[in-house]
This record gives C-alpha cells, sequence and structure tokens, in this order.
C-alpha cells in the first residue's frame, strides 16, 4: 500500500563511480567500484537516501547499474532506506561559442532496463571524449540525447550567482550569456549546487527574475567510502540532501520538477486526526494527511463514497452500495471535526442568502434601525401636528362666518334662577405635562440600566450627579403636572355639580325661559367662537427640523474578510425620499407642505388617500413603506487586499472557500463535492488551488472532482478512481507518478477526465515531454 | 396694549363701534345684529393686549339695544383679557 503514495525522501543525483576516472588526477574514484557497490548502499542507507544516481563524467558503467538492481531487488538486504536509482551522466558542455564548459547532469528514463542501459553505453561510447580537457559541444550534446532516445532530464550545475560569468566553475553561468533565457525555454530543468550558501544566492537570484526553477543539492561524492563528502580530503561539511515529496522513481523526479513548489522543502504534516483508509471488500485503500482527489465517471460511486467518509448515510442508494460493496470507514476523528460541503449546497445556500451564515451566528451583522426608525417617525408625526394645526387655524378662522347674533328684545330679560354657561367647556384637559414627565421617566428607567452595567463603572459618580439633576427636574414637572390634574379634578366635580343643578332647572322652564336660555346659548357661541379664533390665530406653528443624517451599516472582522452590511440610508440624507414616498409631486418638499391649510389640500397631498377619514391610516402606511424601503439592505464582502468580492455565484463560491480554508479552528477534515462547481477553469488555476495548496500541510481535504486542474495543477497526493461495475466498485489509487502493470493514475487521469490530456500535457511541457 | 372700545348710539339710532377711536363697524337700526367674524375683525388682537369697553348714547332712545352690544363686548374683552399665551 504505502508503495502507491510518495512521501518526504532524500534524495542525491550526484554521485560517481570509478568510470569516471579518466578526469581525476587522483585516484579518489578507484574504490568506487562495482565491487565495492554495498559500501555505497550502505551509506546511502545510514544517511536514509531514498533515490539516488551514479553520474560519471561523460561515462556511463551499465554493469555498475546491473549490480545495483540485482542488490536491491532481492528480498533480503539491508538497505531498507534506499527505495530506488536512476541511470545518468555528468556531461561537460560548452552551450555557447566562446564561453566556458558546465556541467550538466542528464538523468534518463531507464525503468532500470539492461536494454535502456546498454543504449546509453554504447551512444557515449561512440562520442567518448578521451581527454579530461575535452567537451561536448552544444550539438554534440543534443546528437547524443537525441540518439539515447530516452526520456531525460537535464540538470545544470550553478555554484556561484547566476550572473557571475567569471568562468572556471563548470556552472551554467560560465557556459551561457543569459541564464535566465536558457531556463525560460525549458532547456535546462533543474539547476544543482552543493554550499548552501549558494542555495541562498540562487534563490535571490530567482526570485527577482521570478523564475520557479527546481533547486537542489548533490554530494558530487567520488570516494564512496567517504561519503556524502566528496573524497577524503575534500569535505564538504555543510553539505545536506535535499528533499523531495516523491516516489523513488524517474516520474516522481519529473513531477517534482514540474511542480516545486508543492513538492521540494515541504514539511511534514502536522495533522494528526484523519480518516486513514476505506476498505471496500478485502481492498483498503488509504487516504492521505494532504489532498485527496476522487475521479471517474459519473455514477461511479464518487458522491456515495463521500458520504460513507461523512456518516451521511441515510439515503437508500448509499445504503444500497455499502451493503453490496461492504464499504467501512477506518477513522480516528470526531465528526464534528469533518467540514462536508455536499453537491449543490453553495448554489442553495447562496440563493437563500444563507452562504456566511453559521448556526444562529450571521457573519453579517444586525443593524439597529432603531436611530433611524426614531428620528423619522418624530418628524411625520410632528409634520403631521404641524399640519393639521394649521388647518384647524384656518377653519377656526373660516367658521367664525357661521356665527351671528341678533339683538332680541326681551331677551336679556333677568330669570329667577341663575343660568351657568359654558359648562361643555369644561372637558377633559390633556396635562401638557403629562409627555414630559414620562419621557424624563423613560430616561431614569435607562440610567438604573447604565448604572447597574459594570463597563460604566469608572463612570459612577458622574453619572449619579447626572441622575440627581434628572430626578430634581422630575419632581418640578410632576409638580406642575399635579397642579393641572388636580385642576382638573376640581373642574370635573363643578361640571358634574353644574349638570344636575341645570337639570333641576331645566325642569322648571316656562316656554319663555327656554328661549331666553337657548338665546343666551346662541350669544355664547358667539363669543367662544371669537375668542377661540383669537387663540387659534396666535399659536405659533413650529415646524419640525429635518432629521439629521444617520449610519446605518455593520462591518465584522473575521479571518481577514470585513463582513459589510450598508443600510440604504446609511449616511444619506432620505429626506427627499420620504416626502416622494409620503405625498404626492405637488407637496413634496417643506415649504410646499407649509401651505397647506385647508381639509381638501391635505387630502390631496397625501399619497394613495382619497377620503379625510382615511389621513391617519395612509399617513402610517406611507410612513412604513418609506420605513421598509430605507432599512433595506446591502450586504458586501472585502476580502484583506480591501478589494469588493463581487456578488455571483462564482465569486461568493471563491470566497466562501478562501474564508473557512482560513479558519482551522474548528475543523480537521474538510471533504468536498465538485469544487470547482461554477468556478472557472482561471479562477480555479489563479484562486482556489491555492486555497487548497495553503492549507495542504495542515488539514485533510477529500474531494470530488471532474476537473483535472484540481487533480494536476493542484498536485494532489492520492488520486482515487472509482469505476461502478454493475454496483460494485473498483478503486485504484495512488499519488501522481504511480505507475505498475494494471495502473497508471496519469493514463487514467488523461483517459477520464475532459481536459485531463491537456492539462498532463502543459504541465510536462515545462519538461518537455510531447507524448 | 391698552384698547378701548366704544359702542356709541347715535340720535338715528345706527351704532357704531370703535376701537381707539377708529370707527370699525355699524349696526343699523333694520338689522341689529353682528357676527364673529366682525367681532374677531374689531378687536385686532395682538399678545399683551387689554381690552376696555365705554359706552356712549346720542339720545337716551332705545338704551337696551346699547346696552346688549356693550355688554357683548364686556364678556368678549373679559376673556379676551384673560387669555394666556405661552
Amino acid at each position: 500500500m504505502k508503495e502507491v503514495l510518495n512521501s518526504v525522501i532524500k534524495f542525491d543525483l550526484h554521485i560517481h563511480s570509478i568510470a569516471s576516472k579518466y578526469k581525476e588526477n587522483k585516484s579518489i574514484v578507484d574504490q568506487s567500484t562495482k565491487e565495492n557497490v554495498k559500501v555505497l548502499l550502505d551509506k546511502l542507507n545510514q544517511n536514509n537516501v531514498a533515490l539516488f544516481s551514479i553520474t560519471d563524467h561523460n561515462r556511463f558503467d551499465p554493469n555498475i547499474y546491473v549490480e545495483i538492481s540485482n542488490i536491491l531487488s532481492s528480498q533480503d538486504h539491508p538497505y531498507h532506506n534506499v527505495k530506488g536509482f536512476l541511470a545518468g551522466i555528468e556531461f561537460d558542455v560548452v552551450l555557447e561559442e566562446g564561453m566556458a564548459k558546465c556541467h550538466i547532469i542528464a538523468i534518463f528514463d531507464t525503468n532500470n532496463e539492461v536494454e535502456k542501459y546498454n543504449i546509453i553505453s554504447e551512444n557515449i561510447e561512440v562520442n567518448k571524449l578521451t581527454s579530461k580537457h575535452e567537451v561536448y559541444t552544444k550539438n554534440n550534446f543534443e546528437q547524443i540525447l537525441k540518439d539515447i532516445g530516452l526520456n531525460t532530464i537535464l540538470i545544470a550545475s550553478q555554484r556561484k550567482d547566476i550572473h557571475n560569468q567569471s568562468g572556471n566553475h563548470n556552472s551554467l553561468s560560465d557556459s551561457v550569456h543569459d541564464v535566465e533565457q536558457i531556463i525560460r525555454v525549458g532547456y535546462i530543468n533543474a539547476l544543482e549546487y552543493q554550499k548552501p550558501r549558494v542555495e541562498g544566492i540562487l534563490l535571490n537570484n530567482l526570485k527577482e527574475i521570478s523564475l520557479p526553477i527546481t533547486l537542489f543539492s548533490g554530494s558530487d561524492c567520488h570516494d564512496w567510502t567517504c561519503y556524502p563528502y566528496h573524497d577524503k580530503q575534500n569535505q564538504n561539511k555543510d553539505f545536506y540532501h535535499s528533499k523531495a515529496k516523491i516516489l523513488p522513481t524517474f516520474k516522481g523526479l519529473l513531477m517534482a520538477i514540474t511542480s516545486p513548489e508543492t513538492r521540494f522543502n515541504c514539511s511534514e504534516y502536522t495533522n494528526t486526526c484523519s480518516i486513514s483508509s476505506i476498505k471496500i471488500k478485502d481492498d483498503e485503500i488509504p487516504f492521505v494527511n494532504g489532498i485527496n482527489a476522487i475521479i471517474g465517471e459519473n455514477g461511479s460511486g464518487k458522491t456515495t463514497l463521500l458520504k460513507a467518509i461523512n456518516g451521511k448515510t441515510t439515503e437508500v442508494y448509499v445504503k444500497k452500495i455499502i451493503s453490496i460493496n461492504d464499504i467501512k470507514v477506518n477513522s480516528s476523528i470526531d465528526t464534528r471535526k469533518i467540514k462536508y460541503v455536499e453537491q449543490g449546497e453553495i448554489i442553495r445556500k447562496f440563493n437563500n442568502e444563507l452562504l456566511f451564515s453559521k448556526g444562529d451566528e450571521e457573519y453579517f451583522k444586525k443593524i439597529d434601525f432603531t436611530p433611524f426608525v426614531e428620528a423619522y417617525t418624530n418628524y411625520s408625526d410632528n409634520l403631521k401636528k404641524s399640519i393639521e394645526l394649521q388647518i384647524k387655524k384656518k377653519e377656526e378662522l373660516n367658521s367664525l362666518s357661521n356665527y351671528k347674533i341678533v339683538f332680541e328684545d326681551g331677551m336679556n330679560t333677568k330669570n329667577y334662577f341663575v343660568n351657568i354657561t359654558g359648562n361643555e367647556g369644561i372637558e377633559n384637559i390633556k396635562n401638557p405635562h403629562e409627555n414630559a414627565f414620562n419621557s424624563i421617566n423613560v430616561l431614569l428607567s435607562k440610567f438604573d440600566i447604565l448604572l447597574s452595567d459594570e463597563y460604566f463603572m469608572p463612570y459612577k459618580d458622574q453619572l449619579v450627579r447626572f441622575l440627581k439633576e434628572l430626578i430634581s427636574i422630575k419632581e418640578e414637572i410632576q409638580k406642575k403636572m399635579n397642579e393641572i390634574s388636580y385642576a382638573v379634578y376640581i373642574k370635573n366635580i363643578m361640571h358634574s355639580c353644574i349638570d344636575n343643578y341645570l337639570e333641576k332647572i331645566k325642569k322648571q322652564l316656562s316656554a319663555r325661559d327656554r328661549d331666553i336660555i337657548e338665546y343666551n346659548k346662541k350669544r355664547e357661541k358667539v363669543i367662544n367662537a371669537v375668542i377661540s379664533a383669537i387663540m387659534s390665530s396666535q399659536k405659533k406653528i413650529s415646524w419640525p427640523a429635518i432629521p439629521l443624517i444617520i449610519s446605518g451599516a455593520t462591518k465584522n472582522l473575521k479571518q481577514g474578510f470585513s463582513f459589510n452590511r450598508v443600510a440604504k440610508y446609511n449616511e444619506t440624507c432620505m429626506i427627499d425620499s420620504f416626502y416622494s414616498k409620503m405625498f404626492i409631486k405637488e407637496f413634496n418638499s417643506l415649504n410646499k407642505l407649509q401651505s397647506i391649510n385647508t381639509s381638501d389640500l391635505y387630502l390631496k397631498a397625501v399619497r394613495d388617500c382619497t377620503s379625510i377619514s382615511d389621513i391617519d391610516i395612509k399617513w402610517a402606511a406611507n410612513l412604513d413603506k418609506f420605513i421598509k424601503e430605507a432599512i433595506d439592505t446591502d450586504e458586501y464582502i472585502m476580502d484583506g487586499t480591501n478589494q469588493q468580492i463581487g456578488n455571483t455565484l462564482g465569486e461568493m463560491s471563491l470566497s466562501y472557500y478562501k474564508f473557512f480554508t482560513q479558519d482551522d479552528r474548528d475543523w480537521e477534515v474538510l471533504i468536498i463535492d465538485q469544487p470547482e462547481d461554477n468556478i472557472s477553469n482561471n479562477n480555479i488555476c489563479r484562486k482556489l488551488i491555492g486555497y487548497f495548496d495553503a492549507i495542504r500541510d495542515k488539514r485533510q481535504i477529500i474531494f470530488v472532482t471532474h476537473n483535472p486542474l484540481l487533480v494536476v495543477n493542484l498536485d494532489v497526493d492520492n488520486v482515487i478512481f472509482v469505476k461502478n461495475n454493475n454496483g460494485k466498485l473498483e478503486i485504484k489509487n495512488g499519488c501522481l507518478e504511480y505507475e505498475n502493470m494494471n495502473t497508471n493514475i496519469l493514463d487514467l487521469i488523461a483517459q477520464n477526465m475532459d481536459g485531463g490530456k491537456e492539462t498532463i500535457e502543459k504541465r510536462l511541457k515545462v519538461y518537455g515531454k510531447s507524448n | 396694549m391698552e384698547k378701548v372700545i366704544k359702542v356709541k348710539m347715535y340720535k338715528d339710532k345706527s351704532i357704531k363701534i370703535f376701537l381707539n377711536d377708529q370707527e370699525k363697524c355699524t349696526i343699523d337700526i333694520e338689522s341689529r345684529s353682528i357676527d364673529a367674524e366682525k367681532l374677531y375683525e374689531i378687536l385686532d388682537f395682538s399678545p399683551g393686549d387689554k381690552f376696555n369697553v365705554l359706552s356712549e348714547n346720542e339720545s337716551d332712545f332705545d338704551n337696551q339695544v346699547l346696552e346688549f352690544f356693550k355688554g357683548l363686548f364686556i364678556d368678549i374683552a373679559n376673556k379676551a383679557n384673560a387669555i394666556e399665551l405661552a
């Protein structure tokens, strides 16, 4: 099982044997013979080097490789850390005329086949350099590789700054004028350094020119007894082996150089909680603590596998598949630590505006509309009062012509009883201090709440002083209110007594007495009409001030995102909108409203009102409509770079993934059914792959996908191919580079994923493979 | 402001109403009536006004009519003088 999945291994592709002797002055390679291969293997084993290559100077000895192959393929060899080896040669090449030579290591894809070793050997023999100062020209070198005809990875030596062309270091920069150009065209697949400080220099060089070429070290060991050092005299104590996350094969190395960001210098997984494997009948399919991609045709059972892993097994068809295939999940994780995004879930949440909510919590915080609602309700109420007062004034003046008194002889005769007029005027008088008293009581109760709030403890003394002042004001108002109340109380008693008296008198009245009483009542009405008109005309109408601009927005910062909710009225003057909702166009300003002094104009002004008796209802309805529209909210999300995220499904999907992959507090395993849904290939490459890549070393990710970009470009750690054979699931798995007699993962991707072949070709184009 | 309302009956029995010696209205003998609108105009009220009502009869005839209208103005003046504006 372990062989199908890669791991982080050490490798060394630069070791010499006695075949390099012709170039060495000393006898440093004399012991590095076929007979002493076990010495090398032992050293490699001790140093935990899983993959190596013997790359002699312009020479190739197939016998050494055969010997290595025989030893490592035996069942009982002790070198368990040494997993694989590759055939290679270190060429001396002058790439540009007039420049110095450089060393280029060529690693061949021989698959440990003897015939291929022989092909290499024969071609080197034909083009053999005999003197140690001889070099290959670029054309010679290319012709040799072409004649060998095997897939090849070229690694150039670079032991200094790439701009240093001083010569004599066998570096690539000694042999070409423009190192950047030769790398960009893909002529060279990797650079080899030996000293750690050179790695730092090269990393800076490459960062400056944004060139993501692979860098790794090679021991250049000549004397195997001194491995990993060069020889007994030359011991680079600073040397350390490069590591890559690969299978110890040519294909593994190929995958690494075409995706150096995900394969080199990667850390060991820190995630200990995971889903370790799934058993289907007798087959156990492992999951890795990294990225696992499940691929296969529609209806192959991919979603069923996801649901089985996640424990979502209530559906009948899921239960059936699980039963037929005897599926069991090996997992050590609490299911609450699994984050599962099922197919179509994002669309559903998006349509229901629930994409960024978690239980009862909304990432978009609620806005408190109270200040706005209160401000406009008060304005509306006061505006209405002012208009109605204005109308009343006018009506009272107009009504004066209805009252007339005519002198009638005899109507002034004194009665034997006291006639009391004006008793009707003693009505329920509204206490003018009542509203103020209520308001101040409300204020005092809020003060109590403040004083009991711990937050305000530092301000207690100040608050207590304010409270005393408020209580004092309340007591003054209460005194005035009580005086009015008492007066009203007395007046009511008087009113009642007078009514009783008049009732008694009425029973004893003659016809003439009644006429006199009626006449006097009429007289009284005239007087009251005049006084009422005077009082009304003296009342000043104060028009309410337009409400100030009010804030109505919330911002919630979470995991690098800013969730913003904004009401329509936020920082906006809403008065024009208020007028247009409340009144018709002719009266849509304060100036025009101030001209309303009759009931007819009032009725006309209020929008959608057809009857005077409906004015209160219509007014309230219009106000309600205005407020509802004004408090309507917009939501938008800003990312870490303060860019607004778009509101389309694709953009929101991307934000959703970015958002919760950045929050790794509540989950350990991420399971997604088709994360590519609604996201363009461009955004998959530019963004989505980056989000998953950022957490691959910390969390386990398992997804079903039909998009090869999410397999090949994301460089997943484990591909699980599912096929459904009449209900029975057949599964193959492995890392991208895995292949054996029955399974070739890259071929499975190419054959079963739309665009899979093209995606693989694009990736391998870096390397130069054309098929 | 002090305002004097004078109700004066003339020999032809017409009644004229004066406010601070300015003639405001005539009540003729045919229609001995006055409406509220006219009364309102005669007072020409402004905040702070205090009214006093006087009467005069050029002849002694129809004194009760004069008294009637004087009494009317006195009642109105008393109420107007009692107005307190906020």
